[in-house]
């Protein structure tokens, strides 16, 4: 007996999915909320957008959307269907690729991510590097100057391209005849800048490169003021900073009264260099003589050695100006380790390249971008909704293995009619 | 700002030190010429010390064999890679002589061939014009050692640009002299180490 | 006859059948795996290293085989069996054969035999006997005729597997389209190395000293190859030769990387040609260990070197410069001593004897001594290594003025002599004193005496450890000053052991002699080092700006760009990766160009780049070698280390 209710129960379970199916596919879909996830999401939005009519969607999103999918929801969005979404673990990151001015034609990318993150850059060909995350981000410079980057950071992905091209301009180096205007000089030269200088040496004459008579933005990137010879210059610097001009200055120089307006800190006593170079050949600058600067209201600090900033900048009207706290940058050059030369060629070109004034050129971008995954999404589709209240059921059990159910429930009731010999 | 310092290279082989009172003449004259801050006294650095590289211009000179050591080698090389300059002077005046065959065999080996320095190069009108080149010394003119008036400074050039300076015309007694033939001749023959060394200090 | 004897020689045909059976089956297992080997092989060309397996397991599965035969009929052995063998053929015997062996002498016993003797076994194994044989010598013949109508070179790649038999590959000739792929390169080491020559299996690149013969070979040339084949490395030619269906090309290898270009027809190939240079002598100068001032040139001079390379050494000696004169006149006289032939060594260590007192040096005097050893290269050489050179110098008195001299050793022999000195005169004094002193006090201070005399012996000795050692080297002999030290310890000791027993007159004497023996020490020869040149300051600012000559300064030029090959190999790099998704082929041939470059300017990226080459050639994916080098010759930054918050432009 217990096995003939057994059987009829399976029969009827059977019959109630079958009706509940028929109804569920004759029921008009609007008024339905439905939902998805990043692996079900495409499929559902070409449902959404052709076979159906949700209401609502909730999309799950555990990584970054694709821009497609994201302005894909937008426009359902748009088709009166109200979209949500909500995720765990998204990474608020921002990427974003600038040409550096720099004559090598490097792509620099800023990163902004969470104090920790590891973060992995590439471009069209693959990965390019990967890191930490500092308090402050990440900046890589890509030597292979990509036109467009990727940049991960688990789950999320930010893509971006170069949307502008450089005209780089003249570099002035002001200073007196010596070892550090020599090695700067040569330095930039190496580098690629084009650059114009005025040597102090004797009453008798300078030491001059180029006409650097017209002190004016349209001629130079940037001037970089080694010493106290660039005082005669000073009414011409402060003016040519102020009209968007940068400048690269000695930190002594800035205590001048002549060059106040400019000024963007205290500078410190000298502090000799404790280490030889062999012994920091990772931190090669630890081994120069330090003023340290104390940094004024305005400037924010570039380059710290321990505590002490020992680079530091500020903006003057549309200009900018970078002081350096290092003194006698040359013997890096000259004693350093392996990579001195170059170390040196390429932190004071990145130095002019802080504050240049360059000329730009926009271009179109090689691909589509996505600079702030997190952002965008927010600012297209809102802030995040609960999942609470939502049907799941298409994304829950789907309506082939409720087929597979009912199939299999009617056979057992069928074998088990007949092999107790029912009809 | 770091001072300009006259720097004599010490090698462990030869005379290093023979041309000793040349240092403070060549300081005595960038004084009178220009405004460079100058230490007023010169220093001998090891060619295989790491206090080679604070001294960005080093002169050599010597009368007897020159055999540099594995360290000075390597440090000399480095020294002309990184951008400093060598001024070599052969105190014999000899290109018969055992110090010029063995620096220039060294220099060679470190650097490649030596070449003439052009007397149309910027070297010899960095601050006073020498039309015909190299000013000739008082070693020369009077005959001694291989009796040739040497037309050209040899050198390691990098395109346009002087790395080493190869003299064989005896500026280390000539120089050192000073006080003494000054009164001879009619052009003070330091001005040219005004030359070289502000060539070392701009190029 | 009797039954026993017909079993046994029954049995001894068996064992007989079962022993050639079991061979000729192992024989035809071996063949049958040869077979299928170089079937195998002729599908998909067997790597050199497969094929090095391949007669050793044929060797072991014929044994296996063989074994297994002779085990299935081991029971051929026993008389029994082979009765009951015979019986289970013959059945009109009933048994009687087995029976008869087992009734042997017992009643009954003759019967059995006449009943034996009425049938003939022999008969009845012949049909076994047969097949044991037939079948596997069939079977062996069978393969034995699949093997040679195996294609030509098949078989030998499975029997004597090499480098370079590449081209033996019987698919070559029949399946290449271009005459390039496979090849295999034969490298011929210069004479002088004494190295044999080696093949490579078609190789993206060869590796070989300068100079080594660089053969590459390939098949097909049958079909007028001379027309289309050729081969160039820069702007040379190397010549083509064809002998039957196999071309070649030769030529030296080049002192610098390059790539060798051969054409076929519209094929060609790159071969990357990785020169390596054959190291000079590394000679390292042991004794003297370091330059020194004599004081005088006298003694004797012990010279030690250590001499090594890479290939082999030819021969070396000492060279002595001796330099005398001054002023306006300096002479300089090379000798040549301890020559020795090194006949092709790795290693060697020469040495000399100089006498200076030969050498006549006088004061002032400079010897410079190196040891100097070639290489037997005679390609680009011979390679020749300098050791650093010693400077000996002789003290010049009359160079007091610019030349501090410091004595080094001789300072510590000083305070020796005054200390010695100070114990002579406080001997002096307590020998004058002693009829002042009671006993015991004047012995306790010639105790005292004693034990300072000897503590003075240990610090003279040290001085003398010290003359005759060198730090890193060890023990370099005996000299002048320190054969002059040790008599005077000598003596030092004679004078403690007396003063200890408060003999004071015996001590004396030998504490006089100990301090004229110091004080000869101290004169005859003196360690000097070098001092420093006196520079004079100048005074700058009464000078400064007084010189009155006119002066015109020149401007300056730029200096150019530097050059960035690692830059510029970068760029090439992202390119051929494109190339290499695109265009395969080109792709490989870029990246063996990259690889030229690379060895002058990158060696750090050579290794992915070959990884990244090879994986071209076996149909893998190269991109993670390439994302190797490009990471490598990125040297990406992060902002940890560099400017970071200002980021340049408007």
């Amino acid at each position: 007996m217990p096995r003939a209710w057994l059987e009829r129960a399976a029969h009827a379970v059977a019959l109630v999915l079958i009706v509940w199916l028929l109804v569920e596919s004759l029921l008009p879909p609007a008024g339905r909320v439905d939902a998805a996830d990043l692996g079900s999401l495409s499929e559902a939005l070409a449902r959404w957008s052709t076979v159906e009519a949700p209401e609502r969607v909730q999309v799950r999103v555990d990584s970054g959307l694709s821009p497609t999918q994201r302005d894909w929801l937008v426009a359902l969005g748009g088709a009166d269907t109200r979209v949500g979404w909500n995720g765990a673990g998204l990474l608020p990151i921002a990427a974003v690729a600038r040409p550096i001015p720099d004559p090598i034609g490097a792509t620099g990318v800023w990163v902004a991510a969470p104090a920790g993150t590891s973060v992995i850059l590439s471009d069209q060909m693959g990965t390019l590097d990967s890191v930490r995350s500092g308090a402050a981000g990440v900046r890589f410079v890509a030597l292979s100057a990509p036109s467009a980057v990727r940049v991960r950071a688990n789950p999320v992905t930010a893509r971006s391209a170069l949307v502008d091209s450089l005209d780089l301009k003249r570099v002035l180096v002001l200073g007196s005849t010596g070892w550090e205007s020599k090695f700067v000089v040569a330095s930039l030269e190496e580098r690629g800048w084009k650059v114009d200088a005025h040597l102090v040496l004797s009453p008798k004459g300078d030491v001059v490169q180029g006409d650097a008579s017209p002190l004016d933005t349209a001629r130079y990137a940037a001037v970089v003021a080694l010493d106290s010879t660039a005082l005669r210059w000073s009414r011409k610097i402060v003016q040519y900073v102020r009209s968007g001009g940068g400048l690269v200055i000695e930190g002594a120089l800035t205590a001048t009264p002549s060059f106040a307006p400019l000024r963007v800190g205290k500078l410190g006593a000298a502090i000799a260099p404790a280490t030889p170079f062999d012994s920091v050949p990772d931190e090669p600058r630890r081994a120069l003589a330090l003023r340290p600067i104390t940094l004024g209201s305005a400037a924010v600090a570039v380059e710290s050695r321990d505590s002490l900033v020992a680079v530091a900048s500020r903006r003057v009207e549309r200009g900018r100006v970078t002081v350096v706290g290092y003194e006698d940058t040359w013997r890096w050059r000259m004693g350093g380790g392996d990579g001195a030369l170059q170390g040196h060629r390429e932190w004071w070109s990145h130095l002019v390249a802080s504050v240049a004034d360059v000329g730009r050129a926009t271009i179109e971008p090689t691909s589509p971008t996505d600079e702030a995954p997190l952002a965008n999404l927010v600012d297209r589709l809102g802030p995040q909704t609960p999942a609470t209240g939502v049907s799941d059921t298409r994304s829950g059990i789907p309506h082939a293995w409720l087929f597979a159910i009912v199939a299999a429930l009617l056979l057992l009731e069928w074998t088990s009619r007949r092999l107790r010999g029912a009809p | 700002m770091t001072r300009f310092t006259f720097a004599t290279g010490i090698y462990s082989s030869g005379d290093w030190e023979s041309a000793s009172r040349l240092p403070p003449t060549v300081i005595d004259v960038l004084a009178k010429y220009t405004t460079l801050d100058l230490n007023p006294e010169g220093v001998n650095v090891r060619l295989d010390s790491n206090e080679l590289f604070e001294y960005p211009f080093v002169f050599l000179t010597g009368h007897l064999p020159v055999f540099f050591t594995a360290g000075e080698r390597r440090n000399l090389k480095k020294f002309v890679d990184r951008g400093g300059f060598l001024f070599v002077d052969d105190h014999n005046h000899d290109i018969d002589g055992i110090f010029h065959h063995t620096m220039t065999a060294e220099l060679t080996r470190m650097f490649g061939k030596l070449v003439n320095i052009p007397n149309d190069h910027v070297l010899y009108r960095t601050v006073f014009k020498y039309e015909d080149g190299p000013p000739n010394t008082s070693q020369e003119l009077n005959g001694w050692g291989d009796n040739i008036v040497h037309t050209h400074l040899k050198g390691v050039m990098h395109d346009d640009r002087i790395d080493v300076i190869y003299s064989n015309k005896d500026y280390s007694s000539e120089w050192s002299m000073r006080n003494q033939t000054k009164q001879f001749i009619r052009e003070d023959p330091m001005k040219f180490g005004v030359n070289i060394v502000v060539y070392a200090l701009t190029r | 006859m009797n039954a026993t004897t017909r079993v046994q020689r029954a049995r001894a045909t068996l064992i007989v059948t079962v022993a050639v059976s079991a061979l000729v089956w192992a024989a035809a297992a071996a063949g049958g795996m040869l077979l299928l080997a170089s079937l195998a092989d002729l599908w998909v060309a067997l790597s050199l290293s497969a094929r090095r397996f391949i007669l050793p397991t044929v060797t072991i599965g014929a044994v296996g085989v063989g074994a297994l035969v002779l085990w299935r009929g081991r029971h051929s052995y026993s008389l029994s069996r082979v009765a009951l063998f015979i019986e289970e053929r013959v059945p009109a015997l009933q048994y009687a054969l087995v029976t008869a062996l087992d009734a042997a002498g017992q009643p009954g016993a003759a019967a059995l035999e006449r009943r034996v003797a009425s049938v003939n076994p022999r008969g009845a194994l012949r049909p076994p006997v047969a097949r044991a044989l037939i079948v596997p010598a069939l079977v062996l013949t069978l393969v034995l005729v699949a093997l040679i109508i195996t294609p030509a070179g098949a078989l030998e790649r499975v029997l004597h597997p090499r480098p370079g038999d590449s081209l033996l590959h019987p698919a070559v000739r029949e399946l290449l389209a271009s005459r390039l792929s496979p090849i295999a390169v034969r490298v011929e080491p210069p004479t002088y190395t004494r190295r044999a020559a080696h093949d490579l299996d078609d190789p993206s690149s060869v590796q070989a000293l300068i100079g080594s013969r660089i053969t590459v070979r390939g098949r097909g040339a049958a079909a007028g190859a001379a027309d289309s084949l050729g081969a160039q490395l820069g702007d040379s030619t190397w010549n083509m030769a064809i002998e039957g269906d196999t071309w070649s090309a030769g030529a030296t290898m080049p002192a610098k990387p390059a790539a060798l270009r051969i054409v076929d027809r519209e094929y060609d190939r790159l071969l990357v040609l990785e020169p390596i240079i054959d190291e000079p002598p590394a000679v390292v100068l042991k004794t003297p260990a370091r330059d020194t001032t004599y004081q005088e040139g006298k003694g004797r001079l012990v010279l030690t070197a250590e001499v090594k390379d890479d290939i082999g050494l030819s021969h070396a000696h000492f060279e002595l410069l001796h330099t005398s004169g001054g002023g306006e006149g300096f002479e300089t006289k090379r000798t040549v001593t301890g020559s020795r032939g090194l006949g092709n060594m790795t290693a060697a260590t020469i040495r000399a004897v100089v006498q200076l007192d030969t050498m006549h040096l006088g004061p002032g005097d400079v010897l410079n001594v190196r040891a100097i050893a070639w290489d037997g290269n005679d390609v680009t050489g011979p390679g020749k290594g300098e050791s650093d050179t010693r400077t000996i110098r002789i003290y010049d008195p009359a160079r007091k003025d610019t030349v501090n001299v410091n004595p080094a050793v001789a300072a510590a022999l000083d305070t020796s002599i005054l200390s010695q000195r100070m114990l002579i005169m406080r001997a002096d004094t307590l020998k004058a004193h002693k009829s002042t002193l009671d006993a015991e006090d004047f012995v306790g201070k010639a105790l005292d005496l004693g034990v300072r005399q000897g503590d003075l012996r240990n610090k003279v000795l040290s001085i003398v450890y010290d003359l005759e050692h060198v730090q890193g080297v060890g023990f370099v002999g005996e000299t002048p000053s320190s054969k002059l030290l040790k008599q005077a310890a000598d003596a030092m000791l004679e004078a403690s052991t007396e003063l200890r027993i408060a003999s004071l007159s015996t001590a004396l004497p030998h504490m006089w002699r100990a301090l004229r023996l110091l004080q000869k020490a101290r004169n005859n020869k003196r360690y000097w080092l070098r001092g420093l040149l006196l520079n004079k300051p100048v005074e700058v600012d009464r000078v400064r700006l007084t010189g009155t000559d006119p002066a015109s300064v020149a401007d300056r030029h730029a200096r150019d760009h530097a050059d960035d090959p690692r830059g510029s190999l970068l760029t090439r790099v992202d390119r051929a990766m494109i190339l290499v998704d695109t265009a395969r082929a080109v792709g490989t041939d870029s990246l063996k160009m990259i690889l030229v470059d690379a060895l002058v300017d990158a060696k750090d990226v050579t290794d992915p780049l070959r990884a990244a080459i090879d994986a071209l050639k076996v149909g893998e994916d190269p991109r993670a070698p390439l994302l190797q080098v490009r990471r490598r010759l990125q040297r990406a930054t992060n902002a940890d280390s560099t400017l970071s918050d200002w980021t340049g432009g408007s």
